[in-house]
C-alpha cells in the first residue's frame, strides 16, 4: 500500500519499504505522513528517506545516543508520586512531526491573531470591561470567574502587553484544518523542553536535520529575551524567573530557560517587597528586580493580596506591580484567559475588534451559563465532552479531557443534567476531539499514533513572533482522543520545513552574546548559597568514603603488600566503625576480616546509612539538582554519571577481581573531575566560595577524624596506621619524595597536619577557609570583623602556634594527648564555623500569614 | 430615629514568640462612606512606627492602608480611632420588594447599567462556596414568588434561631459548609452562611464588616474595650438598593451598626491581615470600644 516516489536505487527502496512496511494510519482521522491514497506527503520525503537510509542498526545506535543525551542533560519531568522521585527522564520520540512551510504560515498567522485577541481581552477585563458592557462577554463568566483577580483591576502594563508568552494546543481535525484545543496564558510550559528536544534531535540526526532545511528555534528566544529586557528602562535592569521550586513538575524547564535567557532563577522566598519595590535577597544585600518572568500561577504570587495560603509568592508583589515598579510576565490575572468557556465567544470577540474571521477556529464549545447553549448541550449530551467552566490550570494537560455524555452512566447523567440546570455557569461542553495520527518509531519500524501540537508565541516590541516549531505530543495508545503528559505519553520535536535558506543562528551563542551586558545570573540568593555549601561538603564526603573503601579492598586482597599487614586491617575496621557512626558490634563474626567486611558492605550498599556511598552520592545528586542553574553542563553531566549501586564484597578470593574496586575507581574519577571543574572552570564568585568552604570544612573534619582514630593510641608505625593516613590524605607520594624513608610520626604529622603548602593537610584547609570567609560579599561592610571571620581567625592562630614537638609528646603512657586535644579543638571550631555560616548566610526565616476573625 | 455619632477605638496587639524581621499588613479599619454613614475623622497609628504606610482604595471602594515594618520587633500594636455619623436608613416594606426569582435576571439584563455592580456579589467567593445543601436550606425561605427582602429576612431569622453562637468551634479559615453542618459559629460564620445560601440561588449579597454598639445591662456602666468587631450581610433589592441584615442578632440594621468595609466575604475585608517573616507563634489581643459621642 505504500507508494514509493522515484526510487531507482533498489537498496534504498528496500530500506524504505522495511521502515514503512507496518505503518498503518489510524482510520477515520487525517494522517500526517500519508495522504488518503496512502502516498507519502511531499514534505516528509527528506526526513523519512533519511531515516530509512540509516538502516535499522544505525537507527538503533543513534537512538541510544539520543537517550544517553537525555539522561546526561538531565531532562526530567517531575511526576508527583513517581517512585523515581524528582528525576524521571523525559520521553522523546525519534521521529519528528514534520510540517510544510506553507502550512506553517497559516498556523503562524492564526496564532498571532489569536494572541492579540487574548491580550485585548485581558487588557479590557482589567480596565474598562467594555466587552462585558457591550454584551460580548457575559458578566457572570468574567466577574464570577475565580481567575479574575480583583486586586489587579486597573493595574497598568508597559505597552498594554498582558500576554508576553503564549502557548496554544492545536489538533488537526478530520477536515484537515488545525483547531485550537486550549490556550495557555497563565505560565505556559514546554518551550524549554522543545528546545532541549531540538538539541537532542540535531545531535542524534545531524545529517537528516541539515538536509531537510528545518527552521531554527534560536532566533525566537534571542529576540524574546531582548524584548523582555527592553520593557524595563533601567540601565542595570535585573530580571528573574520565578519558579515554584524543585517540586514543580516542570522545574527542569525553569532552570533551562533561566540559563538560556540569562535570568536569575528565584523562588518566592528569595524575593521581598520593600516600599512597593521588588528585591532579590542576595548575599550582597537586596538587589532591585525590574522584571519577573513567572512560572507561578497568578493566584499564588502574593499571599498578602491574592491566595493567602500560598507560600510560593512574594508578599506585596501586587502593590509593586500597581506602583509600576516591576513588570510581571505574563501579567498577574491573565489566567482568566484560560477559561474554557471563552472558546465559545472567540468568534464574537474577533468581530468586536473588527478582526474578521478566526484564522484558527476554536473547538466547538458551549458555555452552559447561557440558557440556550445549555439546552443545546442537554439535547446533544451523547456527542459532547463536559468539563468545568472555570477549570484550574492543568500543567501540560491539553484540553481534550472530559467524558463523553454517551459514556456517563444513567444516574450520573441525571445528576449532571440537574446540576447544569441549577448551576449552568459551572459547566462547559465541547465536541469530542479527533486527533490526526503521525509516525513514531516503534522498535525498528514506524507506527501511527494520535498527535497534538503545542505552539509558542512571544511578544516582541509591538508585535508577536511564533516559535517555528514547538512540541508535539503523542498518546501511547491508538485511541485518537485524550492526551496527557502526566499519564506518561511522549513528546516529539516539530520540524517546520523552511522554504528559504534556514537562518544560521546557533543555539547557545546568541544567548551568551546578547546577554553579556545584562545577564543578572551573578546574584546569589541565600538559598542557592546554602545548597552550594552542602554540595561542596557532599562531594568531598563521597570522595573521602570512596578512598577509604578503596584502601580497604586493596588491603583485603593483599594484606601483606601493605605496612602493618593484618594489624592494618584492624585499624581499618576501627576507621569504618568511626565513619559508619555505628555503635553496635556485628554479631557472630570472628577475626578482623569478617568485621571489616560486614562494615564495608554497609558503607557500600546501604542507602539508609548516613555516610554510606549510596547515601553520599544521593545527597550530591539531590543537592546539585536544587542548584542546577548554578552548575556547568559538564559538572551536571559528571554528577549524573556517578554509579551509586556498588556490588557488595563476599569472600577473600574474589577481592582482587571484584567489580567493586572498578566502580569505586570510576566514581573517584568523577570526584576528581568535579574538583578539576571547581578549580579550573568556575569563576571565583560567591557561588564558588560556598562550594569551597563546604569542601574545606568537610575535608578538614574528615582528616581530623582519621587522625584521631588511628594515631592517638597504639604503635602507629608498626600497625600500618601512618601509611594508611598518608594514603587516605593522598600524600604518600609527597612523603616519599620529601623524606625518602618509611613513614614516621613526626614527618607524617608535619606533612598532613601543619604543612600549609599541602592541599590535603589540615592547615591548608584552615588557611583556605580563612581566605574564603574573608571574600564573602557582605552588605554594608564596615571594619568590624564578623562572627565567622573571628571564628576562623581563632582556628588559624591555633594551628599556626602549635609546635610539632608538642604534638609528638607521648609522655602520658604513650598517648598523644596534645595532638588529640588540638585536633578536638579544631574539630569543634570547624563545627561552630559551619553553624555560624548557616546562621548568617542561609537563614531562611519562614513567612507566615497572620489574621484574626471578628469574634462577636 | 435621630442621627447618631460614635467614637470607635480599635486596638490590636500582636505578641510574637520570636523576632519578626519584616511584617506587611493590609488594614481595613477606616469606616467607609455609605448613603447613611459619614466618617468624621480617622487616625491610624502603630507602634513600632511602620517604615512605610500607603493609603489606597480597594476594588470594592473601601479605604485601605498598607503598613510595612522592617525593623526587628516582637510586639506590634495597631490603633485605629474614628468618629462616625450614622443616619437611619429609609424605611422599606419587605413585601413590596421584587420577587426573588426576578432579581438575578434584572441585574444581569443590561450590563452597561451601573447597577450591574451588584452582579459582583452573585457568585461563589473563596469562603462562600456553593453547595446543594445550602441551596436547599435557602429554598425553605425563598418560596416561589416571595419578595426578595421578605425571604431574606426570613432566612436571617431562621439562621439566628437554628444556629448556636459559639466562638470555640470555628476560626478564620472555617469554610462555610463546615459552619453550616455544625449549625454554630460566630458572626462571621453566620454571615457567610446567609451569603452562601442566597448566592446559591444567584442572588447578590455582600459581606459587611464593622462594629455594633453594645448596651450594658440595665443599671450597669458601659465597659470600655468590651466591644468587638462585627459582621453582617447586605442584600440587594432592585429599585431600592442595599439593605443590611444581621443574622447574629436577627435584626434589620439601623443606626447602631457602623460599617468599615464590604466585600464578597471576610477574605476581602479582614480588619487586619498580614504576612510576617519570622515570629514563631503569636497571640493577638483585640480591644474595641464603641462609644456614643456626648452632646448629640
Amino acid at each position: 500500500m505504500v507508494a514509493l516516489k522515484n526510487k531507482n536505487d533498489t537498496q534504498s527502496a528496500g530500506a524504505l519499504e522495511a521502515l514503512l512496511s507496518t505503518y498503518r494510519p489510524i482510520g477515520g482521522t487525517v494522517d500526517e505522513l500519508m495522504d488518503g491514497g496512502g502516498t507519502m506527503r511531499g514534505h516528509w520525503t527528506s526526513v523519512i528517506d533519511g531515516l530509512a537510509g540509516l538502516g535499522a542498526q544505525t537507527r538503533a545506535r543513534r537512538w541510544d545516543t539520543a537517550r544517553r543525551l537525555i539522561r546526561e542533560n538531565g531532562i526530567t519531568y517531575n511526576i508527583y508520586g513517581d517512585p523515581e522521585g524528582l528525576r524521571r527522564p523525559w520521553g522523546l520520540d525519534f521521529v519528528p512531526l514534520v510540517l510544510s512551510g506553507e502550512e506553517w504560515q497559516g498556523i503562524e498567522a492564526g496564532l498571532k491573531q489569536r494572541v492579540r485577541l487574548l491580550n485585548a481581552i485581558a487588557a479590557d477585563t482589567y480596565a474598562d470591561q467594555s466587552l462585558i458592557k457591550n454584551g460580548v462577554l457575559p458578566s457572570s463568566l468574567m466577574l464570577g470567574n475565580p481567575h479574575f483577580l480583583r486586586p489587579l483591576m486597573g493595574a497598568k502594563t508597559p505597552k498594554d502587553v498582558f500576554v508576553h508568552f503564549y502557548a496554544a494546543d492545536l489538533a488537526r481535525g478530520p477536515d484537515g484544518r488545525w483547531w485550537v484545543l486550549s490556550d495557555r496564558t497563565q505560565a505556559p510550559s514546554g518551550a524549554g523542553y522543545a528546545v532541549e528536544n531540538r538539541t537532542i534531535m540535531t545531535r542524534a540526526l545531524p545529517d537528516i536535520f541539515e538536509h531537510a532545511h528545518v527552521r531554527r528555534l534560536a532566533t525566537f528566544f534571542a529576540r524574546w529575551r531582548d524584548s523582555l529586557l527592553d520593557l524595563v528602562p533601567r540601565d542595570s535592569a535585573r530580571a528573574v524567573l520565578l519558579t515554584p521550586g524543585p517540586y514543580n513538575e516542570t522545574y527542569f524547564e525553569h532552570v533551562y530557560l533561566a540559563r538560556y535567557l540569562g535570568l536569575t532563577l528565584a523562588e518566592g522566598g528569595d524575593l521581598t517587597v520593600r516600599d512597593d519595590v521588588l528585591y532579590l535577597k542576595t548575599l550582597d544585600g537586596l538587589k532591585r528586580v525590574d522584571l519577573v518572568l513567572r512560572r507561578v500561577d497568578s493566584e499564588f504570587c502574593d499571599p498578602l493580596e491574592l491566595r493567602t495560603e500560598s507560600e510560593l509568592g512574594v508578599a506585596g508583589l501586587v502593590r509593586a506591580v500597581r506602583a509600576g515598579n516591576v513588570v510581571v510576565a505574563n501579567a498577574l490575572g491573565t489566567g482568566i484567559l484560560e477559561t474554557q468557556a471563552l472558546h465559545a465567544y472567540m468568534p464574537a470577540i474577533a468581530k468586536h475588534y473588527d478582526d474578521g474571521d478566526l484564522l484558527l477556529p476554536d473547538i466547538a464549545t458551549w458555555w452552559c451559563g447561557d440558557p440556550k447553549a445549555r439546552d443545546h448541550v442537554i439535547a446533544n449530551l451523547d456527542s459532547l465532552a463536559i468539563t468545568e467552566a472555570a477549570s484550574r490550570h492543568r500543567v501540560m494537560a491539553p484540553a481534550v479531557h472530559g467524558t463523553a455524555g454517551s459514556d456517563i452512566g444513567p444516574t450520573a447523567r441525571e445528576q449532571l443534567i440537574r446540576s447544569m440546570r441549577l448551576r449552568g455557569g459551572d459547566f462547559v461542553a465541547q465536541e469530542m476531539v479527533t486527533l490526526s495520527s503521525t509516525p513514531i518509531l516503534d522498535g525498528s519500524a514506524l507506527a501511527a499514533r494520535p498527535v497534538s501540537l503545542r505552539c509558542y508565541v512571544a511578544s516582541v516590541g509591538d508585535d508577536y513572533i511564533v516559535m517555528p516549531g514547538g512540541m508535539a505530543r503523542f498518546s501511547a495508545d491508538t485511541e485518537p482522543r485524550a492526551l496527557s503528559m502526566q499519564s506518561g505519553d511522549g513528546s516529539k520535536d516539530v520540524w517546520v520545513i523552511g522554504d528559504g535558506p534556514p537562518d544560521d543562528f546557533s543555539m547557545m551563542k546568541p544567548a551568551e552574546r546578547a546577554s553579556q551586558t545584562r545577564s543578572t545570573t551573578g546574584d546569589l540568593p541565600s538559598r542557592a548559597a546554602d545548597n552550594l555549601f552542602w554540595l561542596g561538603r557532599y562531594i568531598e564526603r563521597t570522595d573521602a568514603t570512596l578512598r577509604l573503601v578503596r584502601a580497604c579492598v586493596m588491603r583485603l586482597a593483599e594484606p601483606e603488600a601493605y605496612p602493618g599487614g593484618g594489624a592494618a586491617l584492624s585499624r581499618l575496621a576501627l576507621l569504618l566503625h568511626a565513619r559508619a557512626d555505628d555503635a553496635t558490634e556485628p554479631d557472630g563474626l570472628h577475626g578482623p576480616v569478617d568485621v571489616l567486611l560486614a562494615r564495608l558492605n554497609l558503607l557500600l550498599t546501604d542507602p539508609s546509612h548516613l555516610n554510606s556511598i549510596p547515601s553520599a552520592i544521593d545527597n550530591v545528586q539531590r543537592t546539585a539538582y536544587l542548584v542546577r542553574d548554578r552548575l556547568s553542563m559538564d559538572s551536571l553531566r559528571n554528577i549524573t554519571e556517578f554509579a551509586p549501586a556498588l556490588a557488595p564484597l563476599s569472600g577473600a578470593s574474589t577481592f582482587e577481581t571484584s567489580p567493586t574496586l572498578a566502580m569505586v575507581q570510576e566514581n573517584l574519577t568523577i570526584t576528581a573531575a568535579l574538583a578539576g571543574q571547581q578549580a579550573e572552570n568556575t569563576t571565583r564568585g560567591a557561588g564558588w566560595l560556598f562550594v569551597e568552604m563546604g569542601k574545606r570544612i568537610e575535608r578538614a573534619q574528615n582528616l581530623i577524624s582519621v587522625l584521631r582514630t588511628l594515631v592517638i593510641d597504639g604503635d602507629a608505625e608498626a600497625n600500618g596506621s601512618l601509611a594508611l593516613i598518608l594514603e587516605l590524605a593522598d600524600s604518600f607520594m609527597t612523603y616519599r619524595t620529601r623524606y625518602v624513608a618509611a613513614p614516621q610520626l613526626a614527618p607524617m604529622l608535619d606533612l598532613v597536619v601543619l604543612d600549609e603548602t599541602n592541599p590535603r593537610s589540615v592547615a591548608f584547609q584552615v588557611v583556605a577557609l580563612s581566605q574564603a570567609v574573608g571574600r564573602i560579599p557582605r552588605p554594608g561592610r564596615n571594619v568590624d570583623p564578623t562572627e565567622d571571620e573571628l571564628s576562623i581567625a581563632a582556628l588559624e592562630a591555633d594551628i599556626r602556634m602549635v609546635e610539632l614537638d608538642a604534638l609528638c609528646d607521648r609522655s602520658n603512657g604513650g598517648r598523644l594527648d596534645e595532638l588529640d586535644a588540638m585536633l578536638a579543638r579544631l574539630n569543634d571550631g570547624l563545627s561552630d564555623l559551619s553553624n555560624t555560616i548557616s546562621r548568617i548566610y542561609f537563614a531562611h526565616a519562614e513567612s507566615q500569614r497572620i489574621s484574626f476573625a471578628p469574634r462577636h | 430615629m435621630p442621627v447618631q455619632r460614635f467614637r470607635i477605638s480599635h486596638s490590636t496587639t500582636y505578641r510574637y514568640s520570636q523576632t519578626v524581621t519584616l511584617s506587611q499588613h493590609v488594614v481595613h479599619l477606616e469606616p467607609r462612606e455609605t448613603p447613611t454613614q459619614k466618617c468624621l475623622s480617622y487616625a491610624l497609628s502603630a507602634a513600632p512606627e511602620p517604615s512605610s504606610r500607603r493609603a489606597d482604595a480597594d476594588f470594592f471602594g473601601n479605604p485601605v492602608s498598607y503598613l510595612t515594618l522592617q525593623d526587628d520587633h516582637t510586639l506590634l500594636t495597631v490603633l485605629a480611632v474614628s468618629e462616625v455619623e450614622v443616619m437611619p436608613p429609609p424605611l422599606l416594606d419587605p413585601e413590596v420588594t421584587m420577587p426573588w426569582e426576578q432579581v438575578h435576571d434584572f441585574i444581569s439584563a443590561d450590563p452597561a447599567d451601573p447597577s450591574r455592580d451588584a452582579v459582583q456579589y452573585c457568585f461563589d467567593s473563596p469562603l462562600t462556596m456553593w453547595s446543594r445543601d445550602l441551596a436547599g436550606y435557602a429554598l425553605m425561605s425563598f418560596v416561589p414568588g416571595r419578595p426578595v427582602l421578605a425571604a431574606a429576612m426570613d432566612l436571617t431569622w431562621r439562621i439566628h434561631d437554628e444556629f448556636r453562637y459559639d466562638p470555640t468551634v470555628t476560626d478564620v479559615t472555617t469554610p462555610v459548609d463546615e459552619a453550616f453542618d455544625l449549625k454554630a459559629g460566630v458572626c462571621q460564620d453566620l454571615a457567610h452562611v446567609q451569603i452562601a445560601c442566597m448566592r446559591a440561588l444567584g442572588l447578590p449579597v455582600r459581606y459587611v464588616s464593622g462594629y455594633l454598639l453594645t448596651r450594658p445591662p440595665e443599671g450597669q456602666a458601659r465597659l470600655v474595650g468590651a466591644d468587638a468587631s462585627h459582621a453582617w450581610v447586605s442584600v440587594y433589592c432592585p429599585g431600592h438598593g442595599w439593605v443590611d441584615l444581621d443574622p447574629t442578632n436577627n435584626l434589620v440594621v439601623s443606626t447602631e451598626h457602623i460599617t468599615s468595609a464590604w466585600g464578597r466575604d471576610y477574605g476581602d475585608v479582614s480588619p487586619i491581615s498580614g504576612v510576617i517573616t519570622g515570629g514563631g507563634t503569636h497571640t493577638v489581643d483585640v480591644s474595641v470600644d464603641v462609644a456614643p459621642m456626648d452632646g448629640d
